[in-house]
């Protein structure tokens, strides 16, 4: 009943990052753009059958986001990893049908990945101003929260669409 | 039970990651350029496409009109074929104006992906790469603008670094105006560096000195770089000053990546060859 097929996800989480990286890769509210990866991890992490498949996905889905960074291979697919898990080990304490849930895990999920790319990129690359960084991140939270029951919704409610 | 299976399953996928993080960015970045360059060229017919669905449908036309507008169309082509050419040329006659050295050469480059996947970097992905002559660190200009650095450089395509990116750091200088208006050189040398954000600042100017809002700031020569002098980056838009004895200017580059599709890469030419 609550599962989905690995190989769908993915292709959704493939055609959010075109779209990202394309239609809105100008798109930017207050210097952040919307994570419209992190939803899906969420999605994986809430409504996956076993927690072994939601981690499978987060680390593909990072993987994948790793594709189009100038930063380390691999650094996304840790971050989304860590947030899958941590959604999947708090799942039997949330409501996950409820939209403020989604809403509440896509927002605080999007901080965390925003936050720990951001030490990511300072360790690799060089120094981000803490101001920015705690700004850009509650930006992007703020939207990815926004966004999250919708796209939560939309693949729980129509499952033929990831089974 | 279930929450066990998930910690087993965690542990092994976040040592691949961490894997993944250790190797060297010159083995990983060359198969995701390529990806990248797969990802931009999939992109451009499914944005054209859809501004043809925009357009609405085609009018029925008799065989001849048909032929008229295909003719027209192709027309339109050339023209704007000429226009790209010519804005190129602009593009190389100005970046001459500022590099002077003959054995520089330009080698235009299309952008193929504007954007980087992490929001805190400022990279794009260009069409050229080592087999046309790329390689890392050659800078990258829009007319007499730096843009940035060759981060990495695939067999077909390549990153570039803008100068707001954190990896980025340049010499540079501040050209302040006078009261009388007129541009005024400084030899306050400092360093221009990336944060990440829209603006990048500059590193160890002095208090005292001329950057002050409205300045200019253009590059120092770095002959180990093949950066040469005077290449604009940006003009100052706010000083944040601190008790040191270092003011921070904000440094607002000129060009916007938005209304960019071409750069050219600086590339040295050894013996005549790239």
């Amino acid at each position: 009943m609550n599962s989905f097929s690995p190989v769908r996800l993915l292709a959704f989480a493939a055609a959010a990052l075109v779209l990202e990286l394309t239609l809105l890769a100008h798109w930017a509210w207050a210097g952040a753009r919307p994570d419209l990866l992190v939803p899906l991890v969420a999605f994986a992490a809430l409504f996956a059958a076993e927690p072994s498949r939601a981690l499978g996905s987060a680390w593909a889905i990072g993987l994948m986001r790793d594709l189009g960074t100038a930063g380390p291979l691999g650094q996304y697919a840790l971050i989304y990893l860590v947030i899958a898990w941590s959604i999947s080990s708090l799942r039997s304490l949330l409501f996950r049908e409820h939209p403020l849930t989604q809403a509440a895990v896509g927002g605080v999920a999007a901080a965390i990945a925003g936050l720990a790319s951001a030490a990511c990129t300072a360790a690799f690359a060089g120094g981000i101003p803490l101001g920015l960084v705690f700004a850009r991140t509650f930006s992007s939270a703020l939207v990815t929260a926004l966004l999250a029951p919708v796209a939560v919704t939309l693949l729980s409610r129509n499952r033929f669409l990831v089974r | 039970m279930q929450r066990r299976r998930g910690s087993l399953a965690a542990g092994p996928l976040a040592a691949a990651a961490m894997a993944l993080m250790a190797l060297p960015a010159a083995w990983t970045q060359p198969p995701r350029l390529a990806l990248s360059s797969v990802l931009g060229f999939f992109s451009a017919p499914a944005a054209s496409f859809g501004r043809r669905l925009g357009g609405g449908p085609t009018p029925p036309a008799a065989e001849l009109l048909q032929q008229l507008e295909l003719e027209k169309s192709k027309n339109l082509e050339l023209t704007a074929a000429n226009a790209r050419l010519r804005e190129q040329l602009e593009a190389v006659n100005a970046g001459r104006s500022t590099v002077k050295d003959p054995k520089m050469t330009f080698l235009p480059a299309g952008i193929v992906l504007p954007v980087d996947s992490s929001q805190w970097r400022r990279t794009f992905v260009i069409d050229k790469g080592t087999r046309h002559g790329v390689a890392r660190g050659m800078p990258v200009l829009w007319h007499n603008h730096l843009m940035g650095f060759i981060a990495d450089a695939g067999p077909g395509s390549s990153r570039v670094a803008l100068i707001t990116d954190p990896k980025i750091a340049v010499g540079a200088m501040a050209v302040a105006r006078t009261a009388e208006g007129a541009a005024r050189p400084s030899r306050d040398l400092c360093i221009l560096e990336g944060t990440g954000a829209a603006a990048a600042s500059l590193k160890w100017a002095s208090a005292d000195a001329t950057a002050g809002d409205g300045a200019t700031v253009v590059t120092s020569p770095d002959p180990a770089r093949g950066v040469p002098e005077g290449l604009l980056l940006g003009r100052v838009t706010g000083v944040s000053r601190s008790r040191g004895p270092f003011a921070r200017p904000q440094v607002q580059p000129f060009v916007d990546l938005r209304g960019v599709d071409s750069v050219l890469v600086l590339v040295k030419l050894e013996d005549g060859r790239p």
